[in-house]
């Protein structure tokens, strides 16, 4: 090695995405029932407009078929669209595909008002010809037919959805609010969005990831909202990967990170399909992976990644103790035992006497240093902790006894740890159980020994100077370009929704700034129209 | 490769630091220091350490039984010597930083505390807001003396006692406080006084003639309470600092009398002998409006005059029958009697102590634009010359008699 | 997020390079000149500054939004930029040095532990490299978070010091000497020199009005904090007793008691303010490697940090004692007025003399 390179600073030749100004979306109006453009008659005219207007080819999701009808003793093209996922495939089988196919060729097909009244038997049977409906239909889980000389189009009820197999969430519970989770199937998953954003502007694009395993993966986006040039790099990352096979979204999510060394995770992952749906709607994207119940959202910021799926549905004091309470409980388990180490060995003038005290008295019969317990007893924890997640369920009790009866009670009599340092440990495992981001309680898991160590060199210098480290590289990581301390590093535009403090649900009236969406605005200036 | 010698760099420069820390069980913390005049060397000083108890308390189950502290006293040539020869001692290191108390005795107090209190100022460990007091008897005894009933742990008797009595500016107690005045060269300090009682109450033939007495007696300090009980250590009236030097001490009234002019004062009860010196009329004494001071220069001459209204409510009216009418009789009477006992608390401090004791002075600073000539103007000279009168306006204080 | 650095940012990043050093030490210089009306001549100054800076923008107007490094070398050509970048270098290295080795003298009687300086030194600096390392970008990110830190904790302490001021500790109005204040005002000078950063910063900024947007949030910024400190240190310390102390902010959280509980604030509140001076130092020396690298790129700049770094510990290294590095502070100080505005006012003129003349 050259030690005259040690400090001479390597760029990487390509430059780092930064996400771009969005082109603002162009004002369409939420597709109404009635009225709106209307299909021209025309088959071919017809079909191209549906296609272009059901996102045919650019979403995976929406399918069509062609087939012929015989009608009145010739045969008619004729095509359906629907959306995968959503309808029940047996059913668009046998109650529409084959009677339209077969049984108009048995019987005999005279005018084209005869396919509702002899071939279909469906209960719900539309015909019309707004646009507006149809899509409306089509995301709701109809199929939409289109024949060869018929002056209207055919709204088909198939809906079908899963609803078995649909379980509640398992890492992400909350106690008001829906309680869907996602499964392993893709399909499923894009359905179940789909189910809750019944729009056209949803896009799901997808891609075939891995040369062997040929993983299906979607990313999903709401065109009008998201910006551009976000998707444009995410589309593209994901193109670019080159392995021979992936299984997960923790896999892909290690793929398409910024920045691997840091210990911030870049995407939040979510097994609840309204969270997915909320972060589409601010703007964000959703990467979801054939064979993985969690989906990804990106970009996302530090302070998102303490944000539960419930705080939307808590009303609005409730949400921000519970925020507070939240952060306290991550500095807590980040910086405690640090901190306690600094007292102990660095300050201990700023305990009061009697606290002082009582550490001394238990402190006492202990033949370690301070940095020595604490390090012996953390560890300890980690590795109950990491026991209890491979312990079969038959002997989950015999964990808990050991671990605490014996490093509770029997290390404590035996004078190898202090009493309050039990305290200490357990307050800090009890804040990284608070913390709802499984990735952001791990990097507090292992950011805690650093800053054990810091502690016990240099007492409170050590923890600031640590904290500026970490906050430093925080804040400069960045999440598909959006830099992970937004918005408050770099400080973006005023008047949205603070990640700390969440205003009240008619006042959160902008997008989230940092991510540029094409659509600033989420709610009407007055979004209680009757209170005048 | 950089990056494992930069990260080699990083962790011996973590752990070269780790030698200087200590552990809290490795240190022996002072509460309080008393400070007398030694026998061959100039101080004795003595050290109260506090006994945490060791492994009794760990157990739990119950509160500890009180742990002796240990009190370790040393002859040396300065505090900081003695400090220094507690390391012969002491197994542990020795840390000031939970100082609760510096107890200065008399001799020490008049001969002058500058040399301590600047070096406690400069140096880290004692704390800016560690009490200061002057004990009667010696330091030692008073330390040695402390047992605390109430309290586990002795620096929270400290804490508690020594908040009851100073946590106002009058009884400045505080050691920044203290050095603060010391610096300036015309204001007075009050600080606590302490002592230690005989602890018995006196037989019938060698008790003294104590009839005459009620609340008012500014003779009554520290140590000199007529009581009996467990803890013999007390605190009460205070001793009075030019600068850095104690120049007497004033009884437990007159220090309230401090208290009522510079605005300090909070509700008490007194009982009075009144109208005969047999019978004893008691009352709430408290000053609802601030005292007000205004001062004037005229040719040279400070003039000083100072309001303060007094509001009394009858705890327990005696021999007073009728409120309404004798009430005036009794204001005025209370009103002389606070008059001529400040009056002759001031006096003495102008001709006797000439120590500016109430800190009139930083009220008539105002009347200056700049040190200078604040300065020229000389308080400290003209202080004996200042012209102060004292007015009390005593208020009978009930709804009733409001009406 | 917009692709410019807000004006907010920029002025907290300003705020902190002037203020950090102002809390170092700076009341206690005031006070032991003008005696306890230091919060007056604290204020005088900040008008001065205000004013001094007005200008300084006026004449800045026409060349919005240049970096001054731009205008240095149409002023006075390229040997003139050269030589005048090197002045800055040298003198924000110093300043930058000085300040760590007064920092670490006080944390090590803050902490009093037997390390030796080197070590808080040496402590000081990794994470200040860090940051420095990670560009202007970065370190405005972080002074971002730091600073509402800062201005929360020295709002506490004032807030906590309340049952300890005495308006009597302001009298007589006009401390030491009248005349002194005056001389005072004009003469010993305060070292607002890092406002220049300001005008390295224009091209972040983007237009003249976000940097005047800027610059009244700084200013106002610092009137505020500055004169509210020596305000709260008059209040509390009586002005014989006030000369005395080292470190006044120290000193103020010390006094603090508030119940048992609540018996001694100064560590944490201390190590607050050291990460604000971390920061201040990062962003200097990241400003000092822009200088000298001399060029826009960014590689090129961050090859210079761990230069300039290992610079500024040697050169903290150097004094013998920590008076000797304190009397060479003030020394620095007083040369600091020409750095802001003397300097920056003789280059916006020459270079608009120069402008007409190539217009003509």
């Amino acid at each position: 090695m050259n030690f005259k390179n040690l400090f001479i600073y390597k760029h990487n030749s390509v430059e780092n995405f930064t996400i771009k100004n969005a082109t603002p979306a162009e004002n369409y109006s939420v597709q109404k029932n009635e009225g709106g453009p209307s299909l021209s008659g025309s088959f071919r005219k017809d079909y191209k407009t549906l296609s272009e207007e059901f996102a045919f080819g650019k979403s995976g999701d929406v399918k069509k078929r062609e087939f012929t009808i015989r009608i009145d003793e010739s045969d008619r093209k004729a095509v359906i669209f629907f959306i995968d996922g959503l309808v029940n495939k047996e059913f668009l089988n046998n109650f529409i595909l084959k009677p339209l196919m077969l049984k108009s060729r048995e019987i005999e097909v005279s005018s084209f008002r005869s396919i509702g009244e002899i071939l279909l038997s469906q209960s719900e049977y539309k015909e019309t010809n707004v646009i507006g409906d149809l899509t409306f239909d089509l995301n709701f889980g109809s199929c939409i037919m289109l024949v060869d000389g018929a002056k209207t189009a055919y709204s088909l009820d198939v809906k079908g959805w899963q609803h078995r197999g649909v379980e509640s969430p398992q890492t992400e519970r909350i106690i008001r609010g829906p309680n869907d989770a996602f499964s392993e199937q893709l399909r499923e998953n894009t359905a179940l969005i789909r189910h809750l954003i019944r729009n056209k502007s949803l896009m799901c694009r997808e891609f075939k990831v891995g040369k062997i395993s040929q993983t299906p993966v979607s990313v999903m986006y709401i065109e009008n909202v998201a910006n551009a040039s976000l998707v444009e790099e995410t589309l593209r990352r994901i193109e670019s990967i080159g392995v021979d096979y992936i299984f997960a979204a923790a896999e892909i999510e290690q793929l398409l990170e910024d920045k691997t060394f840091t210990t911030i995770p870049q995407f939040l992952s979510t097994e609840r399909p309204d969270r997915a749906s909320r972060a589409l709607l601010d703007g964000k994207l959703v990467i979801l992976v054939d064979g993985s119940p969690f989906v990804l959202i990106v970009p996302t910021t530090v302070f998102e990644l303490n944000e539960a799926a419930e705080d939307n549905y808590l009303r609005f004091p409730y949400v921000n103790f519970i925020r507070t309470i939240r952060w306290i409980a991550f500095m807590l388990s980040l910086l405690l035992p640090g901190l306690y180490v600094a007292v102990v060995s660095f300050h201990s003038e700023l305990l009061p006497t009697g606290i002082l005290m009582s550490i001394i008295a238990s402190r006492e019969p202990v033949p370690f240093p301070s940095l020595l317990e604490i390090i012996i007893m953390e560890i300890c924890l980690e590795i109950i902790r990491e026991a209890s997640i491979r312990v079969p369920e038959a002997s989950g009790s015999t964990l808990s006894i050991v671990g605490a009866l014996i490093l509770g009670q029997a290390a404590v009599s035996a004078g190898i740890v202090s009493p309050i340092l039990i305290i200490i440990v357990s307050i800090t495992a009890i804040g990284s159980f608070a913390t709802p981001n499984y990735y952001l309680g791990l990097s507090a898991r292992i950011l805690r020994f650093a800053y054990i160590f810091l502690g016990a060199t240099a007492g409170f210098l050590g923890i600031i100077s640590g904290l500026f480290v970490n906050i430093l590289l925080w804040t400069n990581a960045t999440s598909m370009g959006v830099p992970m301390g937004a918005p408050f590093a770099p400080m973006t535009n005023k008047g949205i929704p603070s990640p700390l403090f969440l205003p009240p649900i008619w006042k959160q009236e902008n997008r989230e700034d940092y991510i540029n969406p094409r659509r600033k605005r989420r709610q009407a200036h007055i979004s209680r129209k009757w209170k005048g | 490769m950089k990056k494992a010698v930069l990260l080699i760099l990083l962790v011996s420069l973590f752990l070269g630091g780790c030698g200087y820390g200590t552990d809290v069980e490795n240190q022996a913390y002072v509460i309080a220091v008393g400070i007398d005049k030694g026998e061959s060397f100039p101080i004795k000083a003595s050290f109260v350490f506090a006994n945490p108890g060791g492994e009794n308390s760990s157990e739990g189950g119950g509160a500890p039984s009180a742990p002796k502290p240990d009190i370790v006293t040393v002859e040396a040539p300065t505090v900081f010597s003695a400090i220094r020869k507690l390391d012969s001692i002491k197994s542990k290191a020795i840390n000031l930083s939970h100082t609760k108390i510096v107890v200065f005795s008399k001799d020490i107090a008049k001969k002058g505390v500058k040399d301590y209190l600047s070096g406690f100022a400069a140096s880290r460990d004692f704390r800016p807001n560690t009490y200061v007091c002057v004990s009667e008897s010696k330091a030692e005894k008073y330390l040695r003396s402390v047992k605390p009933v109430h309290e586990t742990y002795i620096e929270k008797y400290f804490d508690n006692i020594m908040q009851k009595v100073a946590e106002d500016k009058v009884n400045e107690a505080y050691l920044y406080y203290l050095y603060y005045n010391m610096t300036e060269d015309f204001s007075g300090s009050v600080v606590p006084l302490v002592g230690v009682n005989k602890n018995e109450l006196p037989k019938k033939e060698d008790a003294p003639d104590n009839k005459q007495k009620d609340d008012f007696d500014y003779e009554v300090r520290a140590g000199k309470i007529i009581r009996k009980g467990k803890n013999p250590a007390e605190v009460l009236g205070s001793a009075i600092f030019k600068n850095d030097k104690m120049i007497g001490t004033l009884g437990s009234f007159h220090t309230d009398l401090i208290r009522l002019m510079g605005n300090e004062f909070y509700p008490r009860n007194y009982s009075i002998a009144y109208p005969e010196k047999s019978d004893y009329v008691t009352i709430r004494m408290d000053q609802q409006e601030r005292a007000e001071v205004h001062t004037e220069i005229k040719n040279g001459v400070a003039h000083i005059k100072i309001n303060v209204p007094v509001s009394i409510e009858y705890v327990d009216a005696g021999k007073i029958e009728n409120h309404t009418k004798k009430s005036e009789k009794f204001c005025r009477h209370l009103e002389n009697i606070l008059e001529d006992d400040a009056e002759k608390l001031i006096e003495k401090s102008q001709k006797e102590q000439n120590c500016d004791i109430l800190g009139l002075g930083s009220s008539l600073k105002c009347h200056f634009t700049d040190v200078k000539e604040w300065k020229k103007f000389n308080w400290k000279e003209k202080y004996s010359k200042a012209r102060i009168k004292v007015s009390f306006r005593v208020v009978y204080a009930d709804f009733e008699e409001a009406n | 997020m917009k692709q410019k650095s807000g004006s907010i940012s920029i002025a907290i990043l300003c705020s902190c390079a002037i203020l950090s050093k102002y809390l170092v030490i700076l009341p206690e210089y005031m006070v032991k000149y003008v005696g306890n009306a230091a919060w007056l001549d604290v204020l005088a100054k900040c008008i001065i500054a205000t004013v001094s800076l007005s200008i300084v923008l006026w004449l800045y107007k026409p060349f919005a939004p240049d970096s001054i490094t731009d205008i240095f070398s149409l002023a006075f050509g390229k040997f003139g930029k050269a030589a005048i970048s090197y002045f800055y270098i040298i003198t924000f290295t110093l300043f930058n040095a000085l300040l760590l080795r007064l920092l670490a003298e006080a944390l090590s009687t803050v902490m009093a532990t037997t390390a030796p300086d080197e070590f808080f030194i040496l402590f000081i600096l990794t994470s200040v490299f860090a940051a420095a390392y990670c560009g202007t970008r970065a370190t405005s990110n972080l002074s971002n978070i730091i600073f509402p830190f800062v201005a929360v904790t020295i709002l506490t302490v004032s807030l906590a010091l309340f049952p300890h001021y005495r308006t009597d500790n302001l009298m007589p109005i006009f401390g030491e000497s009248t005349k002194r204040l005056i001389h005072g005002i004009f003469v010993k000078h305060f070292g607002f020199a890092e406002t220049i950063l300001l005008f390295f910063f224009a091209p972040l900024l983007g237009s003249y009005r976000e940097l005047k947007k800027c610059s009244a949030i700084t200013y106002i910024v610092i009137t505020l904090i500055s004169v509210g400190f020596t305000l709260a240190y008059c209040l509390t310390v009586p002005y014989p007793a006030s000369k005395n102390f080292f470190l006044p902010f120290y000193q103020m959280t010390r006094m603090i008691k508030s119940g048992a509980f609540l018996q001694r604030l100064e560590p944490i509140v201390v190590f607050v303010w050291t990460a604000f001076v971390m920061c201040s130092m990062s962003i200097l020396i990241s400003v000092t490697s822009k200088l000298a690298s001399n060029s826009k790129s960014q590689i090129e700049e961050k090859s210079f940090v761990p230069i300039i770094t290992l610079i500024t510990l040697f050169t903290a290294l150097i004094p013998a004692s920590e008076s000797i590095a304190f009397s060479f502070y003030e020394k620095l100080l007083s040369i600091s007025s020409l750095l802001f505005p003397t300097l920056p006012v003789i280059t916006f003129i020459t270079a608009r003399i120069r402008k007409r003349r190539a217009a003509k």
